[in-house]
């Protein structure tokens, strides 16, 4: 996501550089990009504007007052008013003895997938109990995705065959009191913020069993109805947050940037992967990092220490700071990597990916099976010291790894890439994030 | 002849199915059209004058029906080109041209047909592909409900392996109109068609509508799948998939072209189906893929019920956002 933004963004920046100053003149230019880059962003159309004139305003306004380059100026502007936008202060989940969450949205925008990653969530990082409600009574087989989900994740789920969602509601809270649950998740059928019938429903919930949060659930995919949705659900409903799914797309996000500006209401998860771990607690100024290109390392560190093995990563770091890293410390590393997920999103975490042109490469699963393949086909001894490896045992490791030469080469090749890229890495005092 | 006579023809002609699907089109776009025309509606009255004012406001309304920033872009420039050369400086006169623009921009000079695709020699296949909650699953038991209904033998196969839940909609959906849902215990999705297809070509079933995971387009594994998916069809019936269909949810914004372009790359996408426009959505981003991608859209999903999924119009569409107007 947000590749567009900080690309646009960055060629705005490059071009600052070349100027003396920023100008009423200069400055159009620059801000024509920046605003069309944002629309492509799918970024709510009044915010975008007020978004451009502030930036315009303050660079113009600064200009004397300061000995910072222009470039400088232009790029500390766009970082406060970004953080403006998507707000500063972090509003964490409710934490109480015992807790009550509404999860509600338009149908397919993640609400069911979701309640199985918070319940997972808080189950890990809250230490509570937690326990589903199935009130969406109206899709076909609902019920039993969340049961499946439950099952999945050990924890049960509360569901009747009665057409009443606000006694289910109700008498679901009762079992999890009369339990010992001390967190629950309620699943809502999804519905258009114009029906009625369904918004009244919600609000006939919201009333008998009044819950600690209702969390508005949105596909980060949405365009510009994302204002009429959420007005929509807001005008309804006391919402006290919103988790942005489906951020693991190529989409550009940019209700992100309208949502907590224009309704005051905070994003508190992002959903990152189909999988029940894929969900994170929404950070504002890495989120900046990210759409400004800078990256975001703290999510990649934070990513590898829940997957990683510590042990094996130490030593792997202290063979690559010594430059003893051989082939066969890669092929570890390689277990290790496939433990990450698609290393497409993990790029992008990279701080400068996008300026190395590492930001849309896209990694094929197969290729690392591939890489796997050639280096087990290796001897000890070829993996300690690679540079022996000629002509006749790249021929005979590429049949024994049903590759092609050219393929053993690429991957030595990649290897020599990724040693020099260490001892950048190494001298540039960056620590591997495993 | 312009366009709004073309338009005018549409609604006078007498048959009765065509007018039911009219209405279902004003009823499913009654909110879309009360947002969008009066917006417009309102402009015409706030500036009697084309001016540059004007022209941003214009631009907004058309952003703001995520019509596609570049197709936007260039649908303005076109416009005061139009405006200068033929000096138009009335609003309300202007309102026609650009609803004339849009409609080219869509059709182009093309023929454009909503018509299925049939084999004439074995089974159907139309394949639902789509990125996550789109609706793939519910409009299979839509299409299936029609074509049923149109007096097919028509199969529902459940090749969504990966969503909990995924198979047992489809089941639901299946009873509820009388059609066997086939489905399989394995996870790879190969299988279940293998199966489906061969029982398809056996029994002779007219069509056979094929339900996939939902992927994000960016995922590259799971496009392989689609891929395998897509092989292990063609090699099991000559020709197949006949249709496949992408399905997008109206709610999406400029993402929906680069949905568009991936899937195309992978299969021989031959329509999209536009779901949930009866909410406040315009779904207009389908103008821009249309003119970027070249995919037209062929049916439109205006409602939960089982008939609620029609095929597409352009003038219709159009009609619907725009008629208070005419």
């Amino acid at each position: 996501m947000f590749e567009n933004i900080s690309e646009r963004l960055q060629s705005a920046i490059h071009k600052i550089k070349g100027y003396g100053k920023i100008t009423e003149d200069n400055i159009s230019d620059i801000m024509r990009e920046v605003r069309l880059a944002l629309l492509e962003s799918d970024v709510n159309y009044t915010v975008v504007k007020e978004f451009t004139n502030n930036v315009k305003e303050k660079a113009l306004g600064t200009e004397v007052s300061t000995s910072l380059k222009p470039a400088e100026v232009f790029l500390k502007i766009l970082k406060d008013e970004l953080t403006e936008l998507l707000g500063k202060e972090k509003v964490p989940l409710v934490n109480n003895k015992f807790n009550i969450v509404m999860l509600v949205g338009l149908q397919g925008s993640g609400k069911t997938t979701h309640i199985g990653k918070l319940g997972n969530w808080v189950r890990k990082k809250y230490k509570k109990n937690p326990m589903f409600i199935a009130c969406d009574i109206y899709r076909p087989a609902a019920i039993d995705q969340l049961k499946q989900l439950g099952k999945q994740l050990n924890i049960p789920v509360y569901s009747e065959e009665s057409k009443d969602a606000v006694k289910i509601a109700e008498n679901g809270i009762k079992y999890a009191k009369d339990n010992g649950y001390d967190y629950v998740f309620i699943d809502t059928a999804g519905r258009l913020h114009i029906d009625e019938a369904l918004m009244d429903e919600l609000k006939n919930i919201n009333i008998t069993v009044n819950p600690d949060e209702i969390l508005l659930v949105i596909d980060s995919m949405i365009g510009q109805d994302a204002i009429n949705v959420i007005n929509g659900f807001n005008s309804e409903l006391p919402l006290t947050g919103t988790i942005l799914t489906k951020l693991d797309g190529d989409t550009k996000g940019g209700v992100a940037l309208s949502v907590r500006h224009l309704t005051n209401i905070p994003i508190k998860f992002v959903g990152t992967s189909e999988k029940l771990d894929g969900i994170m607690e929404f950070d504002t100024d890495r989120m900046v990092g990210r759409i400004l290109g800078e990256g975001d390392i703290m999510s990649l560190i934070e990513h590898a220490e829940s997957v990683i093995d510590e042990d094996v990563a130490k030593d792997a770091a202290k063979k690559m700071n010594s430059g003893k890293f051989d082939l066969e410390d890669f092929l570890q590393q390689l277990y290790q990597i496939k433990k990450l997920g698609p290393l497409e999103n993990l790029i992008k975490l990279i701080p400068g990916a996008s300026r190395m042109g590492l930001n849309n490469i896209s990694i094929d699963p197969k290729e690392l099976a591939h890489i796997e393949a050639i280096i087990q086909s290796m001897t000890k001894k070829e993996r300690k010291n690679p540079d022996i490896i000629k002509a006749s045992r790249k021929q005979r490791i590429a049949k024994g790894s049903g590759t092609s030469v050219q393929d053993v080469n690429k991957l030595l090749e990649r290897f020599e890439m990724m040693k020099k890229m260490m001892k950048q890495f190494k001298n540039g005092n960056m620590k591997l994030p495993f | 002849m312009g366009l709004f006579d073309k338009i005018r023809n549409v609604f006078k002609k007498e048959e009765k199915k065509e007018e039911i699907e009219v209405q279902k089109y004003d009823k499913g776009l009654e909110k879309t059209r009360v947002e969008f025309t009066s917006k417009l509606g309102k402009l015409s009255k706030k500036y009697r004058e084309v001016t540059d004012e004007y022209f941003e406001e214009l631009e907004e309304v058309l952003v703001m029906a995520d019509i596609g920033v570049n197709t936007v872009m260039e649908f303005m420039d076109r416009l005061r080109k139009r405006v200068s050369k033929e000096h138009i400086t009335d609003t309300d006169m202007l309102k026609e041209v650009i609803v004339d623009e849009l409609f080219i921009i869509y059709v182009e000079d093309e023929i454009l047909t909503t018509k299925i695709n049939y084999n004439e020699s074995g089974p159907t296949v139309m394949l639902f592909v789509g990125v996550n909650g789109v609706g793939k699953t519910t409009t299979i038991a839509k299409m299936a409900y029609k074509l049923k209904n149109e007096g097919k033998k028509v199969m529902m196969v459940a090749g969504d392996t990966f969503r909990a839940g995924a198979i047992e909609q489809l089941d639901v959906w299946g009873n509820r109109i009388g059609c066997p849902v086939i489905k399989s215990e394995s996870t790879d999705p190969s299988a279940v068609m293998y199966d489906a297809l061969n029982i398809a070509k056996k029994e002779n079933y007219d069509v056979v509508l094929i339900d996939t995971a939902g992927r994000l387009q960016n995922k590259v594994n799971l496009m392989r799948e689609l891929e395998k998916i897509n092989k292990v069809i063609g090699n099991l019936i000559e020709g197949a998939p006949h249709e496949t269909l992408l399905v997008i949810d109206a709610t999406t914004g400029q993402n929906g072209i680069s949905q568009a372009k991936n899937f195309k790359e992978i299969t021989n996408i031959t329509g999209i189906v536009l779901t949930k426009l009866d909410g406040t959505a315009k779904g207009g981003i389908v103008l821009a893929i249309k003119e970027d991608v070249n995919i037209p859209v062929k049916y439109v999903g205006l409602g939960e019920k089982m008939e609620d999924l029609i095929p597409f119009d352009i003038e219709n569409y159009i009609y619907g956002l725009f008629k208070d107007m005419v």
